[in-house]
C-alpha cells in the first residue's frame, strides 16, 4: 500500500498508569479503508491504546500522525474534532439528560444563540444521522438513565457518527448487543470501508474478529506482537499469539449429545409478564444447560428477572424444587434461601458492589447460611467462606480486602460466579455469562459450567452469543417477541442460520 | 496487615486539636471536671439521635426529619399521659409514634423512589409547625413522677445500652451488613435476592425510634414541651456524620466509632465556645467557621488518601504478579 494511503501513523506510543506500563513504545499504521482489529487478553492494552487514540489518556512517549500531520489529541471531543470517534466499553452517557443532548454534549455551539440552546435542533440533527446511516429507529427523547445497555450503545453511536469521522474506534461494542444490532454495526462497518474510511476495534469473540476485520494487531503485556492478515490467519494460531502459548483443548463441550438427569428441579408454567412475555412455558432438568436466545426486543433477558422473583409475572407460576418438595417462587427470597441464584447481565451495575472489598462481593449471597442466632455475623466465618471462594476461583489479587474496581474485568467475573458456585446450587440462572471477559477468562467460565452440570445442577444460560449457546447447551430456546418459538435439543444438532432465521 | 491512613486518623486528630485548642484559650477550664459533666450531657442526645440515624446514612439517604420529630411525640406523649392522668403512657407512646413515623418515611422513600433529604425535611416543616402550634394553646409539663428522665444517671445508662446494642446490631449483624451493602448498590442487593424495601423501612423505623428516645429524655430534662425542644438536633447529627468522615453515598464507609467521634467532636467546639465566653451571636459564627474549615481539611485529605491507596494497590498487585 502506498504511503500516502496511510491515515494515521503511530510511532513509539508509550502510557504508563502509576508505575504499571500500559502500553510500550507501540508502532501502528492505519490505512484509509482499512478495518484494523486488535486482539490481546485482557490487560495487553488494548482499551489504553485506543483511548489514547481517541483523546481520553495523554502518552507519556511516542507521537502520533494523522493524515501525515502530527496529531496530540487534548479531548475526546478534539479528537472527534480531528474526525476520530470511539465507542467505549463502559458506558459515558449522562442519566438525566434526554439522549439527543447527550448525543451532542460538548459540541453545544452550533446549537446556541446568545446564552439560550436551541434544544429542537439537537432532535432534529441526531435522526438526521440516524437516517444518514440507515440505523433503526430511535426516540431520542429518553432520558439516558432509562435505556438500557443495548440502546444507550446505540445512542453512542449516534453521538460517535455525528461527527463524521474518517476512523471510528470500536472497543467491545457487539458484545452488548444481540444478533439484530450487531447486524447494523456490520453494516456501518462495510460502509466505513466503501467510502474510505477506517474502523479500529476490539472484540472479545475471535470468530467476529477474523470475519469482519482485514488486519489484525495482536497485543500483550502492552507490547505490539504483530499484525497478521486477518484472511490469512488459523483462529488457533492467532490465540497462541494472544497468549503466548498454547491453549489446551477445546473450551466448548465436545459431546454433541442431551446429557441430562431426569428430575424437573425449575419450571416456568405459563407466565406472562407486564413487559410484553407472553405464555412463556419451559422445564429445568437436573445437570441440563438450557440456552435462552433472541433478539434484543425478544424477553429473553426477563426470563431471569422473571424466574429469580425479581419481576412480578402478571400470570402463570415459577417452581422451585427443594428438599422439602415443590414451592412457588413469589419473591426472591425463596431463590435465594433454596439454592437457586441468578447472575445479572450488568455486571459492574447491578451484580457487583463495584466501591467494596472482594469479601464483602463474596459473601453476599452467602449471609443467610452464615449468620447465626440474632443475625451475628462471625468475622473468622466470612474470612473462611471468602478465602476458600477466592482459592477455589483463582481470584487475581492481593487479598480479600482489596476493592473489586481494582481488578480484572475477568476477575470481577470470578468473583461474581464464584460466590454462587461456593453455594452447592441446585438452579441457576445466567445472563450473558462471558460478557467482557477474554478466551482464557471465558474457558474458565464454561469449565465452571461444565463441572456444575456434571454435579446435577440445572442452569438457565441467557446469551447474546449464539456460538456459546451451540456450544454449551442441551438445549436452545428461541424468542421472539416475547414469546418461545422454537426449542432444539443438542441431540438434533445445532445450526446457526436456522436459529438466526427464527430469531428474525 | 492493614495499613492506618490519614483518612482513618484525621478525625480524631481534629478531636485532639479542637481539645486542646479550648482547654489552653478557656486557661483550663473545659477540662474541669464539672464541664466534662457538661459535655457529656451535651452530647446525649446528638449522639443517642446519632445511633439512629446511621442506619439511613447506610443507606446512601439520610433523615433530618429526627428533631421535630423527637418533639411532635415526646410532646403528644405527655399530653396524653397527662390527660389520661397515666405517666407510664408517656414512654410507650413517644417511642411508638416516633418509630411509625419513621417506617411510614422509610415506606414512602421505598414506594415512591423520593429522595429522603427532601421528605424528611418536608416532614420537618410540618412537624415543627405542629409543635407551634401545640406550644400556642397547651401547657404540656413533664408526666409526672417522670423526672427521673431527667437525670444524669439515666441519660448515661440509656446512651451506653444504646451504643452498645447498636454498634453489635450495625457492625455485627446481617441487617448491618445488607443495610450498608445498599448504600454500596441497591441493585446488587436486590438482584442477589434480598427484601430491600424490608430492610429499608426498617433502617428509617429504628431513625425514628431513637428521636423518639430523645425526645422524651430533652422533655423531661426542659421540664416540659417548648418550641425550642431538641431545635437543631438533626443538624448536630448531620454534622456529627461528616465530621466523623462517613461519606454520604453511605455503604462501609459508615461506622459506629467514627459517628461517636464526630458527636464527641462537635459537642466540644460547642461546649468550648460556650466556656471561653463566646457570646451566643458570636458563638453560632465561629461555629459555623470552624465546621466548614474541618469539612474542607477532611475533604482534601480523603482525595490525598485516595490517590496514595491508588498508587499503593497498583504497586501491590505489581508485586503478586
Amino acid at each position: 500500500m502506498a504511503a500516502n494511503d496511510v491515515v494515521l501513523k503511530i510511532k513509539g506510543l508509550s502510557k504508563k498508569f502509576g508505575i504499571t506500563r500500559a502500553n510500550k513504545n507501540i508502532d501502528l499504521e492505519l490505512c484509509r479503508g482499512e478495518i484494523r482489529a486488535l486482539a490481546g487478553e485482557n490487560g495487553s492494552g488494548k482499551s489504553t491504546l485506543l483511548s489514547q487514540i481517541a483523546g481520553m489518556y495523554g502518552s507519556d512517549e511516542g507521537h502520533m500522525y494523522l493524515d501525515g500531520k502530527p496529531y496530540k489529541p487534548a479531548s475526546p471531543i478534539d479528537a472527534q474534532e480531528n474526525g476520530i470517534a470511539m465507542i467505549v466499553q463502559e458506558l459515558g452517557m449522562i442519566g438525566n439528560l434526554p439522549s439527543a443532548i447527550n448525543i451532542f454534549m460538548g459540541k453545544t455551539k452550533k446549537f446556541s444563540k446568545g446564552p439560550f440552546l436551541n434544544t429542537k435542533k439537537f432532535y432534529e440533527q441526531a435522526e438526521e444521522v440516524r437516517k444518514k446511516w440507515d440505523l433503526p429507529k430511535l426516540n431520542f427523547k429518553r432520558l439516558a438513565s432509562t435505556m438500557n445497555v443495548e440502546e444507550r450503545k446505540m445512542m453512542e453511536l449516534v453521538r460517535a457518527l455525528a461527527c463524521d469521522p474518517k476512523i471510528l474506534i470500536l472497543d467491545e461494542v457487539t458484545q452488548s448487543l444481540s444478533q439484530d444490532n450487531r447486524q447494523v454495526i456490520y453494516r456501518i462497518i462495510r460502509r466505513f470501508k466503501e467510502e474510505g474510511r477506517s474502523v479500529l476495534m476490539i472484540s472479545h469473540d475471535m470468530e467476529e474478529t477474523m470475519r469482519i476485520s482485514d488486519t489484525i494487531s495482536v497485543l500483550r503485556d502492552g507490547e505490539m506482537i504483530g499484525t497478521v492478515r486477518a484472511d490469512e490467519i488459523l483462529e488457533n494460531d492467532l490465540k497462541r499469539m494472544m497468549v503466548g502459548r498454547e491453549l489446551s483443548g477445546e473450551y466448548y463441550r465436545e459431546d454433541k449429545e442431551v446429557s441430562r438427569g431426569s428430575k424437573v428441579l425449575f419450571a416456568m408454567d405459563n407466565i406472562s409478564s407486564p413487559t410484553g412475555l407472553e405464555n412463556v412455558t419451559f422445564q429445568a432438568y437436573e445437570g441440563e444447560i438450557i440456552a435462552f436466545c433472541g433478539l434484543s426486543d425478544s424477553g429473553i433477558h426477563d426470563i431471569g428477572q422473571l424466574a429469580y422473583g425479581l419481576m412480578k409475572p402478571t400470570s402463570g407460576s415459577v417452581k422451585l424444587a427443594t428438599e422439602q418438595g415443590e414451592i412457588e417462587i413469589k419473591s426472591s427470597m425463596d431463590g435465594l434461601c433454596n439454592k437457586m441464584a441468578y447472575v445479572p447481565k450488568d455486571r459492574d451495575g447491578e451484580a457487583m458492589m463495584m466501591k467494596s472489598t472482594i469479601e464483602q462481593n463474596l459473601i453476599l449471597p452467602s449471609i443467610e447460611e452464615l449468620h447465626r442466632s440474632l443475625g451475628y455475623l462471625k468475622q473468622s466465618d466470612l474470612d473462611r467462606l471468602s478465602i476458600k471462594a477466592k482459592e477455589d476461583f483463582q481470584v487475581k489479587c492481593t487479598g480479600i480486602h482489596q476493592k473489586v474496581n481494582a481488578l480484572s474485568g475477568g476477575n470481577k467475573q470470578k468473583v461474581n460466579l464464584g460466590r454462587w458456585m461456593i453455594k452447592n446450587l441446585k438452579v441457576m440462572i445466567i445472563d450473558c455469562p462471558t460478557r467482557g471477559v477474554d478466551i482464557g477468562v471465558k474457558a474458565y467460565i464454561y469449565g465452571c459450567l461444565k463441572e456444575a452440570k456434571k454435579q446435577g445442577m440445572a442452569i438457565v444460560m441467557i446469551t447474546d452469543e449464539l456460538s456459546e449457546a451451540m456450544g454449551m447447551a442441551d438445549r436452545i430456546i428461541v424468542m421472539k417477541s416475547g414469546k418461545i418459538v422454537k426449542e432444539i435439543s443438542r441431540n438434533e444438532g445445532f445450526n446457526e442460520e436456522s436459529i438466526i432465521e427464527v430469531m428474525i | 496487615m492493614k495499613k492506618i491512613r490519614i483518612l482513618d486518623i484525621m478525625p480524631i486528630l481534629i478531636m485532639a486539636i479542637l481539645i486542646v485548642i479550648f482547654a489552653i484559650l478557656s486557661g483550663g477550664n473545659t477540662l474541669t471536671s464539672y464541664n466534662i459533666g457538661n459535655l457529656v450531657m451535651q452530647m446525649v442526645p446528638t449522639m443517642l439521635g446519632s445511633m439512629g440515624v446511621i442506619f439511613v446514612i447506610a443507606l446512601g439517604g439520610t433523615d433530618i426529619s429526627i428533631g421535630a420529630s423527637a418533639a411532635f411525640c415526646a410532646t403528644i406523649g405527655a399530653l396524653i399521659a397527662n390527660t389520661i392522668n397515666i405517666s407510664a403512657v408517656y414512654i410507650p407512646i413517644t417511642l411508638v409514634m416516633s418509630t411509625a413515623i419513621g417506617a411510614l418515611l422509610g415506606t414512602i422513600v421505598q414506594k415512591c423512589h423520593v429522595g429522603s433529604f427532601i421528605l424528611t425535611l418536608a416532614v420537618l416543616i410540618a412537624a415543627k409547625g405542629m409543635m407551634n402550634y401545640l406550644y400556642a394553646t397547651v401547657m404540656v409539663p413533664t408526666p409526672s413522677g417522670m423526672s427521673f428522665l431527667a437525670t444524669t444517671s439515666f441519660a448515661i445508662t440509656v446512651l451506653v445500652i444504646a451504643v452498645v446494642v447498636i454498634y453489635f446490631v450495625f457492625e455485627k449483624t446481617k441487617f448491618g451488613f445488607y443495610a450498608k451493602c445498599i448504600g454500596e448498590n441497591e441493585k446488587t442487593v436486590r438482584c442477589v435476592g434480598i427484601n430491600v424495601g424490608k430492610i429499608r423501612i426498617m433502617c428509617f423505623a429504628i431513625s425514628g425510634f431513637f428521636a423518639g428516645v430523645v425526645g422524651f429524655i430533652q422533655l423531661a430534662r426542659i421540664g416540659g414541651s417548648s418550641n425550642s425542644l431538641c431545635n437543631m438536633l438533626e443538624m448536630r447529627v448531620q454534622m456529627a456524620i461528616f465530621l466523623g468522615g462517613i461519606l454520604t453515598t453511605g455503604g462501609f464507609s459508615a461506622k459506629i466509632y467514627k459517628i461517636i467521634l464526630g458527636t464527641i467532636t462537635i459537642s466540644v467546639i460547642e461546649n468550648g465556645l460556650t466556656v471561653i465566653g463566646a457570646s451566643s451571636y458570636i458563638s453560632e459564627a465561629v461555629e459555623g467557621i470552624l465546621l466548614v474549615a474541618i469539612l474542607v481539611i477532611t475533604i482534601f485529605s480523603n482525595r490525598v488518601a485516595d490517590k496514595k491507596a491508588e498508587l499503593a494497590s497498583i504497586a501491590e498487585m505489581e508485586a503478586a504478579e
